[in-house]
């Protein structure tokens, strides 16, 4: 594939930045001197609901919009989400999956009956789309790092890492973590970043 | 570079990557808009936030009105004495605002009037997926729709300058992909107004349409709107794009994000095909679809929602009498109508599995489903959500009596999910009332009660609930008064002041005071009114019982008044502050998992790990709430000593 484009879906819960992630992508693009759009879908509000982005980047006037099956990159928050999410995911695409579980409320008012899959199965059910699967305790690794809110750029150090279909490089990305990250937080996120890039492909 | 600190107020020549509804608010800006007023509504909310935002630098007032009717008639007001200005307001929020709006084209808008409409197909984030292009028919008035930020940005620019030159108003109908996609805009310069800010009352007809003047005010708003037709006819704002290097094996006529999706969707499917892309949809430029219909074997109109543009192309296609043409709309081949296509959004999948129909080719799309069970997430209401503990006391009061709950909108909605199952009749804002009083007709001997925020009571409650102690219905009322108005994302209402701990205020709603719902009811005539804290469910269901007995005994409205600042608003602010209260945690030494915690209080912080209920250190925000709904004596709910929030 060209490496002027590309197709990623971005998924979590309410609060968790979905945003955020999305911006820091979509300006490491625009960087690289590429078209890129985006698009958050949120629906009612979002209270602890599903989060969606999907950035479309050298897709010139194109919907931001992932078709099913033709996200090149998924990075999901939550665990759980990055089940929902596989629709999008590209044959031999890659998953990055923070391994954070939060329960919905089907899960947790059915004593039992509706079932959190585990980590194992939500990784097993991925390999069937891909190989490029990629399960990261960001929440832990940031938390060591003084500061849980950089999750997201562990992820993204471990996206970085693991692939070479990004069409922006890595200077350029972290350009865009220290331009859209508070300014007394890019010390801690560069960490985040560095730890994020250990994560191997397992 | 730009000198201000914020990006959109940037110099022309600029870049920048804006969502639809930023962009919206560059348009203002550069068309020189001078007022602008509205209440908040996915999916046009953050237009709201950002015109607040940044109000004092640029000189837009902007006010937050109580309802859409009220935001209209002030800001096409502002406009007939001379001053650019703008509203806006999501779908369902012109239906509030339409016994006005319809009146609009009549008049003689001096100063020019931008409304931009925020539909929302899906739908997202509304109790109904209206298509409010038959609107601009109702009302005589343009309707445009751009399909990107940029587009946004523009159309905005070019609807004031002819909303200026004709002195009329003009509609951007966005839906929510428009207003909340984010894309490149390109800035251009700043206008400044030069139009005179004075009052003729007697403009062109005047502005009081009454039987005896109505003839040629409706003669003017006809003929503006054939200025909009040959406008469109002679080429404005259409754009015709040919995808794929073979011949075109298909012909789309289409407008909005829809256009941008088919785009997709045609690169996926490997098809050559032309798209004439629509900016202006009414008054509809038949003349230039007349021509591209006959270039083409078949055509198809993709449209979201209704068949607006199939019914007017039809009409014009038998007006020239016109035939022989494969014009696919809605209906089938056979014109058999196909309910599925007026539904939901039409996003890049599902046209390419509409196309690959229509072209009897294969479905290139692969995809992979997870065969696990995915267990849904709906949203529900916040740890430490005042709403919450009111609904447990509600329940238990409601069932215990035998009654109902009816709805409003907000928040408080949610209330309808398990395991709550509070609010069970909704139609729009401000119904609960209502709905209640209509009920006590039905149901004269049940006890029935209500639910309303403390927005929704400014924006059109009231009415319904003056009804109800004018004409003696009894019931009880819950007030929800959380200081703002949440589920849009915190925009100030009348309520909102001191107590609305951790509000984002900006501006003049700073040092707000927060206007009494007490008083105001004591004025209205209503004589139980009684304010419990949220938080203590006991003194919540005191309340509440002693609201239906008072409401039985005296055939009255009886209302209780919840307060408790909306916990998300008021957490992450202390969150930000580093003073965020300990999260609780479970001692299993006491615990004996009757799991009452996790399924009937249902805390989104109170999780099941393990067969054991679990409280999650992130999501738990201290409050304590849950501790009264465990039945143990000695509780095993309890609150950390040590804990460090990172
Ligand atoms: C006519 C109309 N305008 C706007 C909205 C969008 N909307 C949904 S809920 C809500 C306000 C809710 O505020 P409030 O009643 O104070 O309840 P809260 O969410 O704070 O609990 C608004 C404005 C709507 N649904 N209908
Ligand atoms: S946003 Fe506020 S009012 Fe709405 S559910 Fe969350 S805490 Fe409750």
């Amino acid at each position: 594939m060209s490496k002027d484009r590309l197709k990623v879906h971005i998924s979590g819960m309410g609060g968790q930045g979905v945003g955020a992630t999305s911006r820091i992508l979509t300006y490491a693009s625009q960087l690289a001197g590429l078209s890129v759009s985006s698009m958050e879908t949120h629906g009612l509000a979002q209270r602890g609901g599903v989060v969606v982005s999907d950035i479309a980047i050298g897709y010139g006037r194109e919907s931001p919009l992932c078709a099913n099956g033709e996200a090149d990159v998924l990075l999901t928050l939550e665990a759980l989400e990055a089940l929902r999410s596989m629709v999008k995911l590209r044959k031999d695409g890659i998953a990055v999956v923070n391994t954070t579980k939060y329960q919905p409320l089907s899960v947790r008012i059915s004593r039992g009956e509706v079932k959190y899959p585990t980590l194992e199965e939500i990784k097993q059910e991925l390999k069937k789309r891909t190989p490029n699967v990629i399960m990261v305790d960001a929440d832990k690794t940031a938390r060591n790092l003084g500061i849980s809110l950089a999750m997201n750029v562990v992820l993204i150090g471990a996206l970085c890492a693991n692939t070479d279909i990004l069409p922006f490089t890595e200077e350029q990305l972290k350009e865009a973590i220290k331009a859209k990250i508070p300014q007394k937080f890019v010390g801690v996120n560069m960490a985040a970043f560095s730890k994020g890039k250990e994560t191997k492909i397992s | 570079m730009s000198k201000s600190k914020f990006p959109i107020l940037g110099d022309a020549g600029t870049e920048e990557i804006l969502i639809g509804n930023e962009a919206f608010v560059r348009g203002m800006y550069e068309a020189g808009v001078e007022v602008a007023a509205a209440y908040p509504g996915s999916p046009t909310s953050e237009i709201g936030v950002t015109l607040s935002a940044i109000s004092e630098e640029s000189g837009i007032y902007f006010e937050f009105s109580t309802n859409e009717k009220v935001a209209l008639e002030l800001a096409a007001s502002a406009s007939i004495g001379g001053v650019p200005a703008c509203t806006f307001m999501k779908s369902v929020g012109l239906n509030v605002a339409s016994d006005s709006f319809v009146q609009l084209s009549k008049f003689t808008l001096k100063g020019g009037l931008v409304i931009i409409l925020g539909d929302d197909p899906g739908p997202h984030s509304s109790q109904n997926e209206q298509d409010n292009r038959y609107y601009a028919r109702l009302a005589k008035v343009p309707l445009l729709e751009p399909s990107n930020s940029q587009e946004a940005k523009d159309m905005i620019v070019f609807a004031m300058e002819l909303s200026q030159k004709w002195k009329m108003p003009v509609v951007i109908r966005s839906t929510t992909r428009i207003c909340h996609g984010t894309g490149m805009v390109k800035f251009g310069a700043k206008k400044s107004s030069i139009i005179e800010k004075k009052f003729e009352p007697d403009l062109e007809g005047g502005y009081i349409p009454l039987p005896g003047t109505l003839r040629p005010l409706r003669i003017k708003s006809l003929n503006n709107l054939k200025k909009w037709e040959k406008l469109a006819n002679e080429g404005a704002l259409i754009e015709e794009v040919k995808v794929g290097d073979g011949e075109s094996q298909i012909g789309i006529i289409t407008s909005g994000h829809t256009f941008a999706a088919t785009l997709s969707a045609l690169r996926i499917l490997g098809v050559s095909a032309t798209i004439l892309k629509l900016g202006i949809v009414y008054p509809l430029p038949m003349n230039k679809i007349v021509d591209f219909l006959q270039r083409f074997k078949k055509v198809k109109i993709l449209e979201e929602l209704d068949p607006f543009l199939e019914d007017l192309i039809k009409v014009g296609l038998y007006e020239r009498k016109i035939t022989g043409i494969t014009l696919l709309g809605k209906s089938s081949e056979e014109y058999e109508f196909e309910e599925e296509e007026w539904l939901g959004e039409y996003d890049t999948t599902r046209l390419v599995t509409m196309l690959a129909k229509i072209l009897d080719i294969k479905n290139p799309i692969d995809f992979l489903k997870s065969e696990i069970e995915v267990p849904a997430r709906p949203p529900q209401l916040c740890p430490g959500c005042g709403h919450r503990t009111s609904f447990m006391s509600a329940k238990e009061v409601i069932e215990e009596r035998s009654g109902f709950s009816m709805a409003d909108i907000g928040c408080y909605s949610l209330g309808y999910l398990p395991p709550y199952n509070q609010g069970l009749v909704l139609y729009s804002m401000g119904s609960g009332v209502p709905s209640t009083s209509g009920m006590s007709k039905a149901l004269p001997a049940t006890p029935l009660m209500s639910f309303i925020g403390d927005s929704t009571l400014f924006h059109a409650g009231l009415p319904g609930i003056i009804n109800a102690v004018w004409n003696r219905h009894k019931q009880v009322l819950m007030v929800m008064d959380n200081g703002i108005t949440a589920m849009t994302g915190h925009q100030p209402n009348p309520n909102t002041g001191k107590k609305s701990l951790g509000a984002p205020l900006t501006g003049k709603y700073m040092n707000q005071k927060s206007m009494s719902i007490d008083s105001i009811l004591e004025g209205i005539g209503v004589k139980f009114i009684k304010r419990v804290p949220a938080y203590d469910q006991k003194q919540v269901t005191n309340a509440l019982n002693e609201a239906f007995d008072f409401a039985e005994k005296n055939n009255t409205l009886a209302v209780v008044i919840q307060e408790e600042p909306c916990a998300l608003m008021r957490s992450s602010a202390e969150r930000r502050a580093g003073t965020l209260a300990n999260p609780f945690y479970i001692d299993h030494a006491i615990c004996r998992n009757i799991q009452r915690c996790l399924t009937e209080f249902a805390c989104p912080a109170i999780e099941e790990i393990d067969e054991k209920v679990e409280i999650n250190v992130d999501l738990c925000i201290g409050c304590g709430c849950c501790v009264q709904n465990c039945p143990l004596i000695e509780k095993p709910i309890k609150q950390m000593e040590d804990f460090k929030r990172v």
